[in-house]
Formats: structure tokens, C-alpha cells, sequence
């Protein structure tokens, strides 16, 4: 496995500020931390529910910005580009799965996961719509391409989104939460597909989740407490 | 470039079609819009439009009144003949001299050689009170020569009863305005008793009757022939009180009105002029509903503005997905600007459409206004101009678009978090 870090965050300090009436209340999520995740791991970031490891991975994707500190993604560091270069990593470098699908409701599933490779012409719509169905007939949804997202249940919608995620073939995919709106059994389904990409493609993956049972399929546990890095255990 | 305006369009078109309720509701709400404000152009301008076209038809576009451009100079200190320079000081007075034109027939053949020049027509103004049995009026008398005043107004369109001809070959005959028929009870071939300014009372024969459409000009006007009108103002023949002119062109009575004054050495109104009080009262009137179509534009643009920023506003977790996934700032802005003037274009053009007939609609409805009325008529007359048009639909595309790119474009600015963090 390639130890390279993808992903570095220094002294990343994280406040969030909350207007009540006239005062000002500052919150500090993440008061200080630091930790690099390599080339080809597969991750998962636990804690307890308010501990931070959501706004962590918001970070890590560019969605969010540190108070102070600096993110590195790839080697370049991404807290302090702008708005819309990030958006243009985000595109290059990014896979993002959420704790909702988060599908486009007007798009068909073909469409949703076509979107992002359509949204910087970074193909064209016959290449885009052959990589898309390839990746759907791999998630086992070749016979739901064209339904909408309100067409399909909960498993299915999260699998279109893990599909979407893929399609620009990322250098990391981030989680956050992706079965904590499913089933065990369908929550089961995404655990398997997130492994399998993982050891056959050796996609590097970044997934939040409160659910153990999931955190002990991946290879390393980053336990996050009142914003602070509580373990760091390597699994296998 | 072209790769990303088809996913700006391919997405825009998407949404649009995606809510189709919604999107026929907003197109409807545009249009409703853009129509009333078309109604609305078309009723402003169909007043004063209405008013021009009955003043035209009864009234000359030119009138060669019978006052000198110079007046009469009167020598009053002159130098010696013998100094070198000649110097004098004159007085320009005018005398209170009867208003007339002398002689007329050699002005009305100048007048009449001229290029532009439709009719030609002299006429000896007066008044005097008119009587039928017990009833008496007073009332403007025109004298004239029936076949030339045909041609400058619609005066033989406008008879009620009789002809214009009638008049012409009866000596003393008399056309009366409507109104002021019926106020004297006098009816076709009745006859009456004029009382003219000399004092002298003169038996004339009701030869017609005419309505103009004015309800001051229809109950206080009547015609006789030119020639008892000079008797009875104790005109020689080759005098008349002023000359109506007729030119087949509207645009060109300014300057031929100067011409004519040049020509002629008299004194010169064009039509405009000599209605100018009637004419700014509805100018200012017009300038009231100028101001009430901007509101109508003003009420409009918040309808259209409201509906589509929440549009976007309910897209704003759609924005934010779609830039965590890389859309461009740009791209986002692109596609609700697209929406928007999508939106502004079908609702533009179907307020067009509908403003169109709903405008012929109304001016089609009998309505009439009653015999008190300044103007007189028995629908609304309305106007429509290609530039109602325009700026009506440039208006509505231009509302719709800035409705659909304003709140986009704070919403893809923001962080993707702001958004999917609430």
C-alpha cells in the first residue's frame, strides 16, 4: 500500500459561530488537530454524535473552511483556494456520498450519475452515458436507469449516489453517514460494495459513521472526541 | 464551451419541465403581467389618439386666420430727407380692426397652387341666437362654401339627417349641430329665426343636422352658405374672416403652415395650436396613466420576481449539491438565468398574444359615453403600437431573468455547507 498522504490536515482548528438576538456565541467544534490519511486506505472516522467528525469531512472535501490551520489535498493545500477552484477540485478529485441521496429529483438515476462528468465537459454525453451504466449494471441497477429518484427505494437511491460519486473516478470518496438512513440489510449491501472497491479498485475511501459494525470493516478507526483525535487504530 | 452551455440548457430545460405545474403557473403569472400592461399602453394612448383623430375630422389642420404677420406701421420721427443716414421711428400698431381676410379668392389661389395641399376652404365665422318657436339658443355660425368644407373635415360623413349639398342650393339654409337641434326642438326642413350680430333677423330653413362627436361643437355649431354669413356681418364679397386649409399629409402641417404665413402675409394656427388647451389636458392626463402603467410594470415585476426567486430559493439544496459535485459558479448562474428568461420569453410572448386580443376585446365592447361627454363616442378607442410590444416583452425577460439569476447567484456563492449543514 502506498503510504503517500492524500489527504493532511494541520493544527485544523474549527469554530462555529451562532448569532442569538445581539450576542454572538462561539463554538468550538474542532479545537486542534492534525492527521494524514494515505493513498489506497480505506478509513473510518467514528465518535459520538456532536463530537465533530462530520464538519471534519466537510472539511477534507472543501465544503467547509478552517478558523486557522491548513488542509492538504493531493499535495495542494485547498484551505485557502476559492470558492469556485475548489468547486473545480471537487469535480477533479471528489466523490461525495451523504447521509440523504441528495439526487437531483428532476434527473433520472443515468442522469444524476452522468452529471458530473457532463458539468465540466469533462466528457461527452455519449462517454458519460457509458461509464454511467457501466457503474449502475456494476450496483446491480441496470433495469432502474431510468427512473427517477423518487422511483426508487431507499438502498437504490443511495447506491445511484454512490454511483454519482464514482463516475469521475476520485482520488478519495467521502462518506458521511451513508447508511444511516437504511436498513441493515441494504446498510449491508453498501458495507460490501464500500470494501469491494476499496481491495479490488484500491479506491481510497474517508467514510464517517457511528455504526462499529461498519467502522470494523474498514482498514483504520480515526475515534474523534469533544473535536479532539481520541485513537487512531489500524485494523488488519 | 458548447459542451457546458448544453448542460447549462439541458439542466435549465430540466427543471423547468420537471415542475410543470409550477412553470405553466409562472408563465401564466408573467403573461397576466405583460397583458395588462399592454391593455393598459393600449388605453393611455387610445384617449389622446381619439381625441387627435375626431379634432382632425372636424376642424381645418390649417387655419389662415385673418390677422397680419407685420400689423400697420406708423411713421412717427423720420431724420431730414437731406442727412445721409435715413433714420425713422415707427410705431407698430394694431389697430381694433375687424379680423378679416381681403380678398380672399386671390389667398385661397395662392394657397391652392401649392404642392401638399388637400382642400382650401374660406369661411366667415359669427354668432347670433337662433330660434324655433318658443325655444331660442345661441349659438357659432360658420359660413361656408359647402364643397370645399367637405373636403377638410368629415362634415358630410358626420350628417345625421340632410346633406351637405342641400345646403349648397338652398340660399338660407342651415345646418345645426345635434345638440343644438334637439335644444331648439328644430328638425329637417323646420324653420327658424336667426338673430345675427347686426341685429337683423334672418328666416333659415333646417337643412341638416350633423354630430362631430365634440359635445361642445355639436350644441353650439351650425353652417350657413358663405354669402349670408358675409351679409350678415356686413363682409364685402371678397372678405372672410379666416381660410381652413386641408394638406394631404399630416406630418407636413408645420411646415406648411409657416410657408402659407410667408406666402401669404397673414397670420397662421395649425390644428394642434388651436386645440392646444384640450390637447395638454390630456396630455397631462396621459402623463398620470404614464405613471400608473409603471406601477402596473412595477406590480407586475414583483409578481414575476416573487414567484421565481422561490423557485430558487426551493433549488437552493439542488445549488449546493450540485457545486459539491464541481458544477461551476458560473454554470449554476447560467441555469437559473436560463430559467428565468425561459419563463420571461413564454410568458412575454403569450401576455403579447393575449394583451392583443384582450385590447381589441375592449375597444370592441359597446360602451358609449353619454351626450355630456367632451368627446362623444360609443366604444372605447384604443391604440396598439409595435413598442408596446417591445418593451412590454423586453420588460418581462429582462424581470424574469434578473428574478432567476439574483438569488442563484447568492445561493452558489455560498459554502455548499451553509446550505446542507440547515
Amino acid at each position: 500500500m502506498n503510504t503517500d498522504p492524500v489527504i493532511k490536515l494541520e493544527h485544523v482548528r474549527k469554530e462555529l459561530s451562532i448569532r442569538n438576538g445581539g450576542e454572538e456565541l462561539v463554538n468550538t467544534i474542532l479545537p486542534d488537530i492534525s492527521f494524514s490519511i494515505g493513498r489506497g486506505e480505506f478509513t473510518a472516522i467514528t465518535g459520538p454524535s456532536g463530537s465533530g467528525k462530520t464538519t471534519l469531512l466537510y472539511l477534507m472535501g472543501g465544503l467547509d473552511k478552517p478558523n486557522s490551520g491548513s488542509v492538504y489535498l493531493d499535495g495542494e493545500e485547498i484551505s485557502a483556494m476559492s470558492e469556485e477552484d475548489l468547486a473545480e477540485m471537487r469535480n477533479a478529485k471528489l466523490g461525495f456520498v451523504y447521509q440523504f441521496h441528495f439526487l437531483l429529483p428532476e434527473f433520472t438515476a443515468l442522469e444524476n450519475v452522468m452529471m458530473p462528468l457532463l458539468a465540466r465537459g469533462r466528457a461527452g454525453v455519449g462517454d458519460a452515458r457509458k461509464r454511467a451504466t457501466e457503474l449502475l449494471s456494476d450496483l446491480g441497477l441496470s433495469d432502474k436507469l431510468h427512473n427517477k429518484p423518487n422511483q426508487l427505494s431507499g438502498g437504490q437511491q443511495q447506491r445511484v449516489a454512490i454511483a454519482r460519486a464514482l463516475v469521475n473516478r476520485p482520488m478519495v470518496l467521502l462518506a458521511d453517514e451513508p447508511t444511516g438512513n437504511l436498513d441493515s440489510k441494504n446498510a449491508e449491501v453498501i458495507y460490501t460494495l464500500f470494501s469491494r472497491l476499496n481491495e479490488e479498485t484500491g479506491q481510497t475511501i474517508v467514510l464517517v459513521t457511528h455504526d462499529d459494525h461498519f467502522a470494523g470493516e474498514t482498514r483504520r478507526i480515526l475515534h474523534i472526541l469533544d473535536g479532539r483525535l481520541d485513537s487512531d487504530r489500524k485494523l488488519r | 464551451m458548447i459542451q457546458k452551455a448544453s448542460f447549462v440548457i439541458r439542466v435549465a430545460l430540466r427543471h423547468l419541465s420537471g415542475k410543470r405545474r409550477q412553470t405553466i403557473l409562472v408563465i401564466a403569472g408573467v403573461g397576466v403581467g405583460s397583458m395588462v400592461m399592454i391593455l393598459t399602453f393600449g388605453l393611455a394612448g387610445g384617449v389622446i389618439s381619439d381625441i387627435k383623430s375626431k379634432i382632425i375630422d372636424i376642424s381645418p389642420l390649417i387655419t389662415i386666420k385673418g390677422e397680419k404677420v407685420e400689423g400697420k406701421q406708423r411713421l412717427l420721427i423720420s431724420s431730414s430727407p437731406y442727412a445721409s443716414d435715413n433714420i425713422g421711428i415707427v410705431s407698430r400698431i394694431v389697430p381694433d380692426e375687424k379680423k378679416e381676410v381681403k380678398p380672399y379668392t386671390e389667398v385661397v389661389s395662392l394657397v391652392d397652387a401649392l404642392p401638399g395641399i388637400d382642400a382650401v376652404s374660406p369661411f366667415v365665422a359669427t354668432r347670433g341666437v337662433i330660434r324655433y318657436n318658443t325655444l331660442s339658443r345661441p349659438c357659432f355660425v360658420k359660413g361656408v362654401i359647402p364643397v370645399r368644407e367637405a373636403k377638410i373635415g368629415k362634415l358630410g360623413q358626420n350628417m345625421v339627417s340632410g346633406t351637405l349639398d342641400e345646403l349648397t342650393y338652398t340660399k338660407n339654409g342651415i345646418l345645426l349641430g345635434t345638440g343644438l337641434a334637439e335644444k331648439i326642438k328644430a328638425g329637417y326642413h323646420d324653420l327658424v329665426r336667426f338673430t345675427g350680430e347686426n341685429g337683423k333677423v334672418y328666416n333659415l330653413i333646417v337643412v341638416g343636422t350633423f354630430a362631430s362627436g365634440f359635445g361642445a361643437v355639436d350644441d353650439n355649431n351650425a353652417y350657413i352658405n358663405l354669402r349670408l354669413a358675409q351679409t350678415i356681418n356686413g363682409f364685402a364679397e371678397n372678405v372672410v374672416s379666416a381660410i381652413g386649409i386641408h394638406t394631404t399629409n399630416l406630418g407636413d402641417v408645420d411646415r406648411l403652415s409657416t410657408e402659407i404665413s410667408g406666402l401669404t402675409g397673414y397670420r397662421t394656427e395649425t390644428w394642434e395650436e388651436a386645440n392646444a388647451n384640450l390637447l395638454s389636458l390630456f396630455e397631462r392626463n396621459n402623463n398620470i396613466t404614464f405613471f400608473l402603467v409603471m406601477f402596473v410594470f412595477v406590480v407586475a415585476g414583483f409578481g414575476i420576481a416573487n414567484v421565481l426567486i422561490t423557485i430558487v430559493l426551493q433549488k437552493q439544496r439542488d445549488i449546493a449539491i450540485m457545486k459539491s459535485m464541481g458544477v461551476s459558479i458560473r454554470s449554476l448562474e447560467m441555469i437559473f438565468l436560463a430559467e428565468g428568461m425561459v419563463l420571461g420569453i413564454a410568458g412575454g410572448l403569450i401576455g403579447a398574444v393575449a394583451g392583443h386580443y384582450l385590447t381589441n376585446l375592449i375597444s370592441a365592447l359597446p360602451i358609449s359615453y353619454g351626450p355630456s361627454a367632451v368627446v362623444r363616442g360609443n366604444h372605447i378607442v384604443t391604440v396598439q403600437k409595435p413598442y408596446f410590444y417591445f418593451l412590454t416583452f423586453m420588460f418581462a425577460v429582462i424581470v424574469s431573468a434578473i428574478s432567476g439569476f439574483g438569488p442563484a447567484r447568492k445561493a452558489a456563492r455560498l459554502k455548499p455547507v451553509d446550505i446542507l449543514r440547515a
